[in-house]
């Protein structure tokens, strides 16, 4: 049993507490799932929570993902009032054409300008279901995402640092963005809910997720010399030599297995060996490249924090659920 | 000790004034000088989860 928002807020907390100079974001997806469509009370009711503990773990900018509009924009709308700092490029009030929530928010830490700018997934694509559409009729409009990211891109030059996208459009559609938009160092994206080993580079952009339903949180390190030169992903190295050591092991297991058979030449086997070992030779290049340049300048350092049972929960968010009777389910 | 030395009260005063003033005004160095650490706390498709996940 991993995650849990009792716990995800106790440890976002004491992070905050340990360094100051913390931002929490979220992508989108955040309130709903097509899983508790049926019964709208109970999910509008835990959405709820979920938007208090945001609140008060201060979050800087919340995406408004596509599920999150199934009980309809209003639900959004109430939550904004109340003090959720929701964002979103590209979904505007169709009577004005303009964004129903802010585009962009720009946060400023030890000295340094960080824009965030929130996308969803067009209204032609299959995000948006036949459920999004009912609850929304006449009263959502969403633009494209990559125009909306270029007029907000174009809005904040000057005004922020670093330019960071949190996307609920998926992996693919956030490399086209990153494609077409270069000057975006960071997309923190969503929408299928990988588990992000290494960062995805497209171009000069560096793209994540941090898994699903809350069972890990993404820790980005940005450690900053100057914000306009790139970034290098300082757990590059480790990354590469995990991987060796564990193609390694596959290969002692393959070659153990020839040993036992020395008479006997499995042609699979074999060609196995030959394959990994060619990938293993290619990641010690790789290695090397990593370990020569280093890591001066601009770095960053992405890891997911699993959310284990033995950390502890907040006992006030505990509270909050037990108090709306969704403690059971 | 007082009355030989009357200012010993405010030695200590300015002693402790001196110290409390100097955690604010050299406070724990960055990793290195001229580098600025950041970190984002990043969250996506939770979907409504508010209970731990069987993984």
């Amino acid at each position: 049993m991993l995650g849990g928002l009792a716990r995800r807020v106790a440890w976002v907390e004491k992070v905050q507490r340990e360094n100051q100079r913390t931002l929490v974001v979220d992508s989108g997806d955040l309130f709903f799932s097509f899983r508790n469509d049926s019964d709208s009370e109970k999910a509008l009711k835990k959405a709820q929570i979920i938007g208090r503990a945001y609140r008060h773990m201060g979050a800087a900018a919340v995406n408004v993902g596509c599920l999150d509009l199934l009980q309809g924009v209003d639900f959004l709308r109430q939550e904004y009032s109340q003090g959720l700092p929701l964002i979103s490029a590209n979904l505007l009030d169709p009577s004005t054409k303009s964004p129903i929530f802010p585009s962009y928010v720009i946060k400023e830490v030890g000295g340094v300008r960080i824009a965030f700018v929130g996308l969803l997934p067009p209204e032609s694509g299959p995000e948006i279901s036949p459920a999004i559409q009912r609850a929304n009729e006449g009263r959502i409009l969403i633009a494209d995402p990559i125009d909306a990211a270029r007029e907000t891109l174009g809005k904040i030059k000057g005004k922020a640092d670093l330019a960071i996208i949190i996307s609920d459009l998926g992996l693919y559609k956030d490399q086209r963005v990153a494609k077409e938009l270069p000057g975006i160092h960071f997309i923190l994206g969503g929408h299928e809910g990988r588990f992000t080993r290494r960062a995805v580079r497209a171009g000069m952009t560096h793209i994540f997720q941090s898994s699903r339903k809350g069972m890990y949180v993404g820790r980005l390190q940005l450690t900053l010399e100057d914000p306009s030169k790139p970034f290098r992903d300082a757990g590059e190295v480790q990354y590469l030599q995990e991987r060796i050591d564990g193609l390694d092991l596959y290969i002692r297991g393959l070659e153990t297995a020839r040993k036992r058979q020395p008479d006997k030449v499995n042609p699979h086997r074999e060609r196995s060996i030959r394959e990994i070992t060619r990938q293993r030779t290619a990641l010690q290049e790789e290695l090397k490249r990593a370990k020569e340049a280093g890591i001066q300048g601009n770095h960053f350092l992405f890891k997911l924090q699993t959310m284990e049972k033995a950390l502890p929960e907040d006992e006030e968010v505990k509270g909050w659920i037990s108090a709306a009777g969704v403690d059971k389910d | 000790m007082k009355k030989w030395f009357p200012a010993t009260k405010s030695f200590w005063g300015i002693l402790s004034f001196i110290f409390a003033w100097s955690l604010f005004l050299f406070p724990a160095p960055p990793a290195e000088s001229g580098e600025t650490e950041i970190l984002i706390l990043h969250t996506n498709n939770v979907t409504g989860y508010i209970l731990p996940c069987p993984t």
